[in-house]
């Protein structure tokens, strides 16, 4: 029987470890407790060996980063070589529902053909390739008789003065029109 | 083939004459006993602008009449109406059919009915012959990060049920700029090279296979047609409101339609959604430009349809719409107050093409079209000044202290008869679209038969006539607004809603026009009651405002109505087979954790975070991020580490919306959390951990009873 005695660390520390593994399994979805058992284990004696090396780093710190190592290495055993393997092998798994599919698949040495053809064909693009080309507006063409118009616009642009007193003036005609209409 | 285009061009001046000619002779049918009523009392300068008022929206609802009387001539006879459809073979389709991208921009979109709208569209796609020609494209611009992160979950979601992947894809625009019309430009030069047409949907869009594959179709047997804008219907109503809606366009849109191809023919106009496009004319031509900085109005388009379309016939390929094509439907705002802030933005929108007027180039047709959106609007400020003058003529007639003169203005018998007419005309188009769909027995049946459809239009009728001056007085409001500067902002659509708006909500947003027509109608009444008879009709609407808006809102009413068979439109009682996936409700799987109050508002930058899956789906759709740029390595390398530190009530949401955006920045997080002893981590991590952790377990134990 595997018996996990690590000679560094306090035991209180190991176990937090272990909860975070078990945490993060449970994240992706990894349900059988016995498998989930045996890759905790494997996790943590790696852990354990660079732990001894250096008792001053964390426990959970040492059993994270390893795991991800392991998923990485078996990533990329799967799928060759990629940047960011790590990501891409998560998405792959959720694309292809091995959690639910083949639920002891999961960092398994052992052979499982019909997940390594599942994994190799998920394709998941965001976007089909690029084909950029230019969509340019041209600039709007407004006769010579607004011309004056804009020309007045551009005269109060600046001159928030005339503005009020342009405004002043076109109140005053418009209400004494309006009075003018009704009386 | 396509139709010689001298003949069309030909065939759609005279129609187009004949409905001018129409229009003169009925406005001057009624110009002149206006005319003679005026004078009889003298020409004032407020009778004069009075004259020309009436002479201005007579002639559009003249115009409106003709129309609806020829569309409902086309139909009883099956003459004379020149479809596009008519204009080549459709059958067999061009096969293989070419790349066609089905696009829709979303912005802030209830994301379980987008996909569910969109998994609907696709499969029932998947049962045609070319189908490969499509793909799909979700064009994001929405800015909330939990809609966001939802967003991509459901885009995997749906891909992975449908096996859409590289088929459905999903962009997600870094900056909204220019809006919706700026989402489609951005698409257009990232991928439009690779796509002959595009189809474009609104994000309540449904169109059957049979219409995505005839579009294009159409479009490649006449390769001189840039646009084609089918004619879409509501459906899905939920609220009164909105099966109001959805009837009256059942009943009474195929008469206008039909009236509008018969003249519009190539040069309809373009509703931006529901529609397939040229891509190539529409990079090349339809970019839309800057407004002049000269005024108000701003300088960037809000509504961009109509002048795209009017670009695209200036550059010479034409706009056609179908009206007879079924399989192509939309939803509605759910009630008035939704309603009028979409009509905001299009009232604004709208008044902007002023400018295109006067552009050079543009199709007369085209002009005619533009100024058709700005009157839809600017219309309500006038009909309110015609309202208020004509009053203060009759008024003043009435009140003064000089003996009538013989035939002088008073409310007699002329005035009786023109104020009918306008009634009358007003109700025409109604009549005849009643009269084409009654005769169809098999719509009738579906529609719960004749009692109910007459009663139906009868309601219909009464809650179009009291909403229409509710409407005149808020798209005067609309366009004051809008002539002051005061910007529309482009907000989300409120799409559905149960139970509508409280009571407070509406007196808010009614106040001032309830409280206006009664100060009017108490002064006509003090003034001269003689004159109330002819004003109750645009009193009445603001006076029931209030009660009639809460009512049409309501949901529980719409349903009770809905079970009684009022309201009912054909594709509701019998739905397209081709979506009949629609009815499948798209659920996104939730972790019960993120639906605790204290996590909801941060729960999609959580669950990028935390989820390992999500944190990973998530990623991958970002950039990476480039070398080199140190300062904004640090700036994210502290906002990261404040997150996680402090928790995000420590970050503005700009500053989580900048980390949501860094892959790496992204990763960091993820892998720090996760690796990072929990007392080494900030008290609402650990909580948000602890409870992240506790309903992973009950997502596992059902997971694992399955």
């Amino acid at each position: 029987m595997t018996i996990f005695s690590p000679s560094t660390g306090s035991e209180a520390d190991w176990n937090a470890a272990y909860y975070r593994l078990e945490d993060y399994l449970r994240a992706l979805r990894i349900v059988n407790k016995v498998h989930q058992s045996q890759i905790i284990l494997r996790l943590l004696q790696l852990a354990a060996a660079r732990h001894a090396r250096d008792p001053a780093q964390n426990p959970t710190v040492l059993a994270m980063q390893e795991a991800r190592a392991t998923m990485d290495q078996w990533f990329e055993t799967l799928l060759g070589p990629r940047e960011r393997i790590g990501v891409v092998g998560l998405i792959s798994l959720l694309v292809v529902d091995a959690p639910v599919k083949w639920p002891a698949a999961f960092l398994s040495d052992a052979d499982f053909p019909e997940f390594r053809r599942a994994m190799r064909e998920s394709d998941v693009r965001a976007g089909p390739d690029l084909q950029v080309s230019s969509m340019v507006p041209r600039p709007i063409d407004v006769t010579p008789l607004l011309d004056p118009i804009q020309r007045v616009g551009a005269l109060g642009k600046d001159r928030p003065g005339l503005n009020v007193a342009a405004a002043v003036i076109i109140f005053t005609a418009f209400s004494v029109s309006l009075l003018w209409f009704i009386f | 083939m396509n139709a010689d285009f001298s003949f069309l061009t030909r065939l759609a001046f005279q129609r187009r004459l004949l409905l001018a000619c129409g229009t003169v002779a009925l406005v001057l049918l009624a110009a002149l006993p206006m005319a003679r009523m005026l004078a009889a009392g003298g020409w004032t300068a407020a009778r004069i602008v009075f004259f020309a008022l009436f002479l201005l929206l007579f002639a559009q609802v003249v115009f409106a009449f003709l129309v609806a009387g020829i569309g409902f001539w086309v139909l009883r006879t099956g003459r004379h109406s020149l479809r596009i459809a008519d204009l080549s073979p459709l059958e067999p389709p061009p096969m293989p059919l070419p790349a066609t991208a089905i696009v829709m921009p979303v912005h802030n979109e209830e994301v379980e009915r987008v996909f569910q709208g969109l998994r609907a569209m696709y499969v029932s796609l998947q049962k045609h012959a070319g189908a490969d020609a499509f793909d799909f494209f979700i064009l994001s611009d929405t800015d909330d990060p939990n809609h966001w992160i939802a967003e991509e979950k459901a885009w995997l979601e749906l891909c992975k049920e449908v096996g859409g992947f590289g088929r459905i894809f999903y962009r997600k625009r870094r900056m909204q700029l220019h809006h919706k019309s700026g989402n489609i430009a951005d698409f257009c030069r990232r991928w439009g090279a690779s796509y002959r047409y595009m189809i474009v949907l609104d994000a309540d869009s449904l169109m059957t296979d049979s219409v995505f594959v005839r579009l294009a179709a159409l479009m490649e047997r006449n390769p001189g047609v840039g646009i084609i804008q089918t004619t879409t219907y509501p459906m899905l109503g939920q609220t009164l409101f909105q099966r109001i809606e959805q009837f009256s366009a059942a009943v009474y849109r195929p008469v206008i339609t039909a009236g509008l191809n018969f003249w519009q023919l190539m040069d309809a106009s373009f509703w931006g959604h529901n529609a397939i496009v040229r891509l190539k004319p529409f990079m090349e031509f339809c970019a839309l430009p800057e407004l002049p900085e000269v005024g108000p109005l701003g300088t960037r388009i809000l509504s961009h349809d109509t002048i795209e379309s009017a670009l695209m016939r200036k550059a010479g390929y034409q706009v056609w719409q179908t009206c007879d094509a079924d399989g192509s439907y939309e939803e509605t705002p759910p009630h008035l107050l939704a309603s009028l802030q979409r009509d905001r933005r299009w009232c604004h929108g709208n008044l902007q093409h002023l400018w295109f007027l006067f552009e050079r180039g543009i199709r007369t047709t085209s002009r005619f079209n533009i100024l058709n959106g700005i009157l839809a609007y600017a219309n309500a400020p006038l009909w309110l000044l015609s309202i208020l003058l004509g009053s203060l003529i009759a008024l003043r007639s009435a009140t003064a202290a000089a003996p009538a003169r013989p035939g002088g203005f008073q409310p007699a018998v002329n005035s009786a008869g023109l104020y009918a007419g306008v009634i009358l005309l007003l109700l025409t188009p109604k009549i005849l679209g009643a009269a084409i769909f009654l005769r169809s027995a098999e719509q009738v049946r579906r529609c719960g038969g004749r009692a109910r459809v007459i009663l139906g239009m009868v309601l219909e009728t009464i809650y179009s006539f009291l909403l229409g001056p509710i409407l005149m007085l808020f798209y005067t409001r609309f366009v004051l607004a809008s002539f002051r500067g005061i910007p529309a902002k482009w907000g989300r659509q409120i799409r559905s809603d149960d139970e509508g708006p409280r009571w407070s909500v509406w007196l808010a947003f009614h106040w001032q026009n309830t409280l206006l027509a009664l100060a009017a109608l108490y002064w006509v009444a003090w003034l001269n009651p003689a004159l109330l008879p002819w004003l109750i009709p645009v009193f009445i609407g603001p006076l029931v405002a209030l009660p009639l808006s809460k009512i049409t809102a309501s949901a529980r009413l719409g349903r009770a109505a809905k079970v009684r068979g009022w309201f009912l439109t054909p594709v509701e009682t019998a739905p397209p087979p081709d979506l009949a996936t629609f009815g499948e409700p798209f659920t996104l799987p939730v972790q019960p954790f993120f639906l605790a109050p204290q996590y909801v508002p941060d729960y999609g930058l959580l669950q990028a975070v935390l989820d390992p899956y999500l944190n990973s789906l998530h990623v991958s759709m970002l950039r990476l991020r480039k070398e080199g740029v140190s300062l904004t390595r640090e700036y994210l390398s502290l906002l990261a580490n404040r997150l996680l530190s402090a928790g995000p009530l420590a970050l503005t949401p700009a500053e989580k919306t900048t980390l949501l955006w860094d892959s790496d920045a992204m990763l960091f997080m993820h892998q720090t959390l996760w690796s990072s002893p929990a007392a080494h981590l900030h008290e609402w991590w650990q909580a948000a951990f602890r409870h992240y952790v506790e309903t992973s377990e009950l997502s596992v134990r059902r997971i694992a009873t399955l």
